[in-house]
């Protein structure tokens, strides 16, 4: 699954311990920057931003598996299945006739998914799909209480409609990261070691 | 993968009637919606209640529906514990011998529904990017209005995404040469 790269900022990757390791590190990084948005949302409301810029980074140069300008980093193959787009040749080459005419074509071993990886890759998303859509009924609670204590139909002391916004808000910025990055992460996790002989 | 050849007195044997089921389960959503927002939320009753019976129409989350369910449903008294041997709960027990029993995935059949999970995760994600940009627009344009119906607004997203990979399944079975045969009275061909 693996692309033309085995290494994420020059640590090689083959080992699943490695990768496992690696997974742990980008998701602990993405939750303290999910808690630094949640606690200064009131004092720097555009901080979640910077969380989504971090999990788009994290997803396009570190997992791999996006399609686009993603395609050409990280260490899944891109999930889409298509080849990345031409790299510009460079025209003297071409006037030299150095290049063939292969030249700009990116190598497909480094793109195309071959039948296990795309079984692997249907497989990731399958377990990756509850999790991502069971953020959405916990939304749905969250927005249903709070429009109770809204009301005042329900009261509880220790529990306010900002308490309740707060909520809404956190588990949206957590499955928006978790839709970003979770069906990568399971791929990194399971797959086995990567013998290269 | 499909499970039921009839559904709902919808008859489910090709593929151009699966696709009618899907596009006709959108539409009764939409009608949901549309009827939800004109009501208001008095009338709307729990929302977190109703969601399994309408996401899960299709099947795949549950039994019953046209999609094969997925995975072994769990109940908490399935287990053959000493509780459900005194059946304190009085209850009875799930039986695999009736017509709803789970059977397992062959593997042609899983590949069926992870490739189905997919093409929903894709689409849910650009449906997703839509969902945050229209609610940043609304929120511009109409928020006294918006906040009145998000919840409505949410529940309907929440079926959509619940029903989504049934939905795939069923659109894309392809169709079997028997189906055609079965199709050719119809169309007159």
């Amino acid at each position: 699954m693996t692309g033309s790269s085995y290494r994420v900022f020059g640590i090689p990757m083959e080992l699943q311990t490695a990768r496992r390791k690696l997974v742990v590190g980008v998701y602990a990084v993405l939750f303290m920057f999910c808690v630094g948005s949640i606690v200064f949302a009131r004092t720097a409301p555009i901080g979640y931003s910077w969380t989504i810029y971090a999990t788009m980074a994290a997803a396009m140069l570190v997992f791999g598996g996006v399609g686009g300008l993603g395609s050409r980093y990280g260490l899944i193959k891109p999930f889409p299945n298509k080849p990345p787009r031409q790299e510009p040749v460079m025209v003297d080459a071409i006037r030299l006739q150095l290049a063939p005419m292969t030249a700009g074509t990116p190598d497909e071993s480094s793109w195309r998914n071959d039948e296990r990886e795309l079984s692997r890759r249907d497989r990731a998303h399958y377990r990756a799909y509850p999790v991502v859509a069971g953020a959405f009924p916990v939304v749905l609670l969250l927005a249903e209480v709070g429009l109770k204590v809204a009301q005042g139909s329900l009261q509880l002391a220790w529990l306010t409609t900002t308490t309740l916004l707060q909520s809404i808000f956190s588990v949206a910025l957590l499955e928006t990261v978790l839709a970003m990055t979770l069906p990568a992460a399971i791929i990194l996790w399971n797959e086995p070691d990567i013998d290269l002989g | 993968m499909i499970e039921q050849t009839r559904f709902l007195g919808m008859p489910l044997k090709t593929q151009r009637q699966r696709r009618l089921l899907v596009v006709l389960y959108y539409a009764v959503l939409v009608g949901f919606g549309l009827t939800g927002l004109w009501i208001g939320k008095g009338a709307w009753g729990s929302l977190v209640a109703q969601t399994f019976v309408f996401g899960g129409l299709l099947g795949g989350i549950k039994l019953g529906g046209p999609v094969k369910a997925y995975a072994y449903p769990h109940f908490p008294l399935d287990t053959d514990t000493s509780l459900r041997s005194l059946n304190l709960a009085g209850r009875k027990p799930f039986d695999t011998s009736l017509p709803e029993a789970w059977v397992p995935l062959d593997e042609r059949e899983e590949m069926q529904r992870d490739i189905a999970h997919y093409t929903a995760y894709r689409i849910l994600r650009w449906s997703f990017g839509v969902l945050v940009l229209a609610y940043f627009v609304g929120t511009g344009l109409a928020p006294v209005w918006l906040a009145d119906k998000t919840l409505l607004l949410l529940w309907l997203f929440l079926l959509y995404v619940l029903s989504l990979p049934q939905a795939v399944v069923l659109w894309t079975e392809p169709q079997g040469p028997a189906e055609e045969m079965a199709e050719v009275p119809a169309t007159g061909r």
